[in-house]
């Protein structure tokens, strides 16, 4: 009679390290199936930065030149007078609030030694990008206007 | 005596039936846990809201219009392009379930599109704006 009591007791401590080992078992599954899912979906972040930063230097609602004339773009180009932190602004611009989570890139003109940076960048590089580049400047003698260099793009990916 | 040792019965009949119940919730959580993360088709909706979203960067990094059509069937999805986002779905989904990814469109931009059933998608880049939609007959321009 007593060990009859003793028995269901036990399996009632019984049940109740299962149920706790069960949960762990469970949780552990759900991980690992959602970790392989990820490896299954990632996308290699420089392919995305790459792909986002092809409009920097190739529309000019970014930086490149368009002619005043006839409107067309040169791509690979990029307008100095628009390099401003303005500009990058209106060309690319994350959320104020979670805004850090997603792609943040500062611009670097090698040669022309100016800089500017998205509004969610904090200098935590992830990786640079680099993409030769003819630069305009509008302000110089027309023989001098046309510059090659070098646009760096440093890319913080998220914090 | 005899009434307590049946009442003792009773409990360890009626945990047994516990037991059994608790093993089957077991195994039912972890196949339908298995089956909802690891179906092909919430990897496939991935994926593919992934290259629309990629299609759409690369678009957008385009001078002038431009028309592009996604190679793939994407007849069991459902699509909604707004400004800033993507949504993909399979009908029926709850919105919770639904694949939604965010991309940052230059000032003055749109993007915009709802596409259900479709086989084949495709996008287009017209001036600033840029539409979700099916694909025309054919993708050449008209002649001139």
């Amino acid at each position: 009679m007593t060990d009859d009591i003793f028995d269901v007791a036990r399996k009632n401590i019984y049940w109740l390290i299962a149920g706790f080992i069960i949960v762990i078992v469970i949780l552990a599954f759900v991980f690992t199936i959602a970790g392989y899912r990820n490896k299954l979906t990632k996308i290699p972040p420089e392919l995305r930065a790459e792909l986002i930063s092809l409009r920097f230097a190739s529309i000019p609602d970014c930086f490149a030149v368009s002619d005043e004339n006839t409107g067309a773009v040169l791509t690979d180009t990029v307008d100095l007078t628009k390099f401003t932190k303005e500009a990058i602004d209106k060309c690319y611009r994350t959320e104020q609030e979670k805004g850090f989570k997603t792609f943040n890139f500062r611009l670097q003109l090698k040669e022309a030694g100016k800089e500017v940076m998205t509004n969610n960048y904090f200098h935590q590089d992830d990786f640079t990008l680099r993409k030769a580049v003819r630069v305009w400047d509008k302000k110089k003698p027309e023989k001098e206007r046309w510059k090659s260099d070098q646009l760096i793009i440093y890319v913080q990916e998220k914090i | 005596m005899n009434t307590k040792a049946m009442n003792t019965k009773a409990a360890s009949i009626l945990l047994m039936i516990f037991e059994l119940l608790a093993v089957i919730l077991v195994v039912f959580t972890s196949v339908s846990i298995a089956q909802a993360y690891g179906k092909s088709e919430t990897v496939k909706k991935i994926n593919t809201a992934e290259d629309i979203r990629m299609m759409i960067d690369t678009l957008v990094g385009v001078p002038g219009n431009a028309l592009v059509k996604y190679p793939v069937d994407v007849s069991t999805f459902s699509f909604i392009l707004r400004e800033g986002s993507l949504a993909a779905y399979t009908k029926g989904d709850a919105e919770q379930l639904w694949i939604v990814r965010k991309f940052s469109l230059p000032e003055g931009y749109a993007a915009e599109g709802v596409l259900s059933g479709e086989k084949e998608l495709c996008l287009e880049k017209k001036g600033k704006k840029i539409l979700l939609r099916n694909c025309p007959a054919s993708l050449l321009p008209p002649l001139p």
